[in-house]
């Protein structure tokens, strides 16, 4: 207990060292990412399960923590197993289930539909988080560093529940409940994240992230209304004409003016809508630093020094990347991540990771299944 | 960069270790600073973390968690020289590969038998739904279908209405089946007519307005009743629920999960039936005609029609959901000159079913 006051009365950045170094470049992982796409094409599919492994593998080698590489040891055919234990055994039977349920309500009351819909629709929104969990868990206990495995526990039936009992809270408080909500589920996460027998920890509370999300929420809604109700006023002179001298002879020009006010204020309401959207970067900026700040392991501690600017930056770039290109830059955008990553992260008392021991564990025997389906995860 | 250095980490802790290696015999010896031996690796267990040249620091394992990270070229060229395959680029055994395409191959031939096999599955599945289920869904997806496609709604004109239920009343104590059938017309300019399962039937009143003799329109009825008894509707709803179910999370497609808001269930009576379905109805159709002693009313109705393909109105009519008139009209001529469906004045009643009593009056 002593050495855990000692380190947290050390403000982390002082002591922090660059801890993550990405060695990837664009290049060699555009021609793995090409050669996966035409397989995948060429087999209907099959080959992404390999393909997926590969993009992985080179993305894990090329990252040092310290001064060793990362190690990623899944295979194809456990993602293989994954969707295939996924399709059958839990989505075919669920959603033949709903399918069935449907047409029985069908019949008994076809104006109380809305039911099975809606129970179509949670099921879909809890499985996504449950299986974005058991990724996370795959991923963590396919990874090695220095030999020793990463592992995640905790149960992702729960953690599904969780993230759709968040959405239900922050609906029902206007997103208010949100940075409660997302550091509730941030620690269940870290606190159940392993490296060999040492388990991290996380200590974050929710009341410092509410200025910061307060500020930018006021700013956001700024954003969003203000245009708004400038195309409000806008619309006060075409109603006076439409009032006023309404007659034959000044109907063409009267249709002109609504054209022009109609695509006008379109414009503007789209604008304001991504407007209002980028000061969030600002939060999120502010939720990464201050999560990665409250994360122990041992003896380390982390910090990241992300700004909003910054992450604005990244998005906008990875955004336009992928849109010219048609999707054909996602390694740049993936190598993009990584160096972002790497470059803000760090990471105090480096040297004491040497103390910790391999777990005894038993780790999951197939893939991502759920998430493979979904298509959900960054890599 | 570090110094070139080798070192090992046991798979036990995240300790690292400076080591030499000792290849003079297999296994070979990895030595720690103080000379003590660390691990024995034999030669044959040893493989490559990444593939040579991948530009990564070169790292191997011999069997387990422990790893051996040589960043000094020269001791990684006398491991190369003792051990030669570590140099190769590790192609995937045969065995592997044949794991692979064995498994993809058993998924595929899994999805071809269902494929096979579902049309047989389904017939056999539809056999086992209670008629009283059937009719049911039948009435829901006759109701949305009336309500889709007639803009003035249900044609009620009671005479016409009355007339239409005589005739439905004679072929179905022909047709001897345990469906009792509900006939609506609905007001749709279309020259058409859908069976939907459980014995519900629409007509559309473009059928009845084009139909020139009662004995087409009985015809059409008939064969309609066909497919009602087949369960052909039935059949089709069950493939349709299938595939969605089994093609949706195989195709990874979120979308195609989420619930469906266009209710398809009516669509799918709008789709065409299989070729084999239309025959199958076609000859229940000539066993109701000839019982009900009707008189060839369907073939003719076919005749007019394949003297129409390739007009427009052939391709929104009867034909785009019942095609190969010319042919089927060859089964249908097995109906044997008979009586007239009805009397003329509920004939005369029944083409006016979509106007309102008080057109009627008028007129």
């Amino acid at each position: 207990m002593e050495t855990t006051r000692q380190t947290k009365s050390l403000p982390a950045t002082k002591s922090a060292a660059a801890a993550l170094t990405f060695h990837g470049r664009p290049w060699p992982l555009f021609r793995i990412f090409i050669v996966n796409l035409i397989l995948t094409i060429l087999t209907l599919g099959f080959y992404r399960f390999r393909g997926k492994t590969r993009i992985r593998r080179y993305l894990w080698s090329h990252t040092a923590f310290g001064d060793e590489r990362l190690e990623y040891t899944g295979t194809a055919k456990q993602l293989f197993l994954g969707f295939l234990i996924a399709v059958f055994l839990v989505l075919i039977p669920l959603f033949g289930g709903v399918e069935g349920w449907r047409h029985y309500q069908e019949i008994g009351d076809p104006e109380d539909m809305g039911l099975s819909d809606s129970v179509e629709f949670a099921a879909v929104v809890y499985l996504i988080p449950v299986a974005l969990y058991r990724t996370r868990r795959y991923r963590l206990s396919r990874s090695k560093w220095r030999g020793i495995g990463a592992t995640q526990t905790g149960s992702s039936w729960l953690y599904g529940a969780m993230t759709l009992g968040s959405y239900v809270l922050t609906v029902l408080t206007l997103g208010l409940a949100w940075p409660f909500c997302s550091t509730r589920l941030m620690a269940y996460k870290i606190n159940n994240t392993w490296l060999g027998g040492s388990r991290f920890s996380f200590t974050a509370k929710a009341a410092p992230l509410y200025p910061h999300f307060l500020a930018v929420l006021g700013v956001s809604l700024v954003c969003l209304l203000l245009p708004i109700m400038a195309v409000a006023v806008m619309a006060w002179p075409a109603l006076a004409l439409l009032m006023g001298e309404f007659s034959l002879a000044n109907l063409q020009g009267l249709g002109h003016f609504l054209n022009t006010y109609f695509f006008l204020s379109f414009g503007i309401i789209l604008l304001a809508v991504i407007l209002s959207r980028l000061p969030w970067n600002w939060y999120k900026a502010r939720e990464l630093s201050y999560f990665t700040g409250q994360t122990r392991l041992r003896d380390l501690t982390f910090a990241a020094d992300i700004s909003g600017w910054n992450l604005l930056k990244l998005r906008i770039g990875n955004f336009f990347l992928l849109v010219l290109t048609l999707g054909l830059a996602l390694p740049v955008v993936y190598v993009r991540i990584c160096r972002f990553m790497a470059s803000h992260l760090r990471v105090g008392n480096a040297a004491r990771i040497s103390a910790i021991v391999q777990r005894s564990k038993e780790s999951s025997r197939t893939g991502e299944g759920l998430a493979d389906v979904f298509d959900v995860g960054e890599f | 960069m570090p110094a070139p250095s080798c070192h090992y980490n046991d798979g036990k802790s995240a300790a690292r270790h400076a080591v030499t290696l000792d290849l003079t015999a297999d296994p070979l010896r990895i030595v720690g600073d103080d000379g003590q031996i660390m691990a024995v690796w034999r030669k044959s267990e040893i493989h490559g973390i990444d593939e040579p040249g991948a530009g990564v620091p070169a790292r191997f394992a011999g069997g387990g968690d422990a790893r051996l990270t040589l960043d000094d070229p020269e001791t990684l060229q006398r491991l190369l020289d003792a051990v030669p395959s570590l140099g190769r680029r590790r192609r995937p055994s045969a065995a592997a590969v044949l794991q692979a395409v064995a498994g993809v191959a058993a998924v595929l031939a899994l999805m071809a038998g269902l494929y096979l096999a579902f049309p047989a599955l389904i017939e056999r599945l539809a056999a086992y739904i209670p008629v009283s289920w059937e009719e049911a869904a039948g009435k829901a997806a006759a109701d949305r279908l009336v309500a889709r496609l007639s803009a003035g709604g249900e044609c009620r004109e009671p005479a016409g209405t009355a007339a239409l239920e005589r005739l439905t009343g004679r072929l179905a104590a022909a047709a001897e089946t345990p469906f009792r059938f509900r006939v609506r017309v609905a007001d749709a300019a279309m020259a058409n007519a859908f069976a939907a399962p459980g014995g519900h039937i629409v007509l559309l009143r473009g059928l009845v307005e084009s139909a020139e003799t009662s004995e087409e329109v009985a015809g059409v009825l008939a064969h309609e009743m066909g497919h009602v008894i087949e369960r052909h509707a039935t059949e089709a709803m069950l493939r349709n629920a299938g595939i969605k179910v089994v093609l949706g999370p195989l195709l990874g497609d979120p979308s195609s999960l989420m619930p469906d808001l266009g209710k398809a269930a009516a669509v799918v009576l709008t789709l065409s039936f299989s070729r084999k379905a239309e025959r199958e109805a076609d000859d229940r159709a000539v066993g109701i005609l000839t019982a009900a002693g009707i008189g060839g009313g369907l073939a003719r109705f076919l005749d007019r029609l394949a003297e129409s393909e390739g007009e427009a109105i052939a391709y929104t009519g009867f034909l785009s959901t019942h095609p190969e008139a010319r042919e089927r009209a060859r089964t249908a001529r097995q109906t044997r000159k008979g009586a007239a469906a009805m009397p003329p004045e509920d004939w005369m009643a029944l083409k006016r079913i979509c106007q309102s009593p008080a057109d009627g009056a008028e007129s």
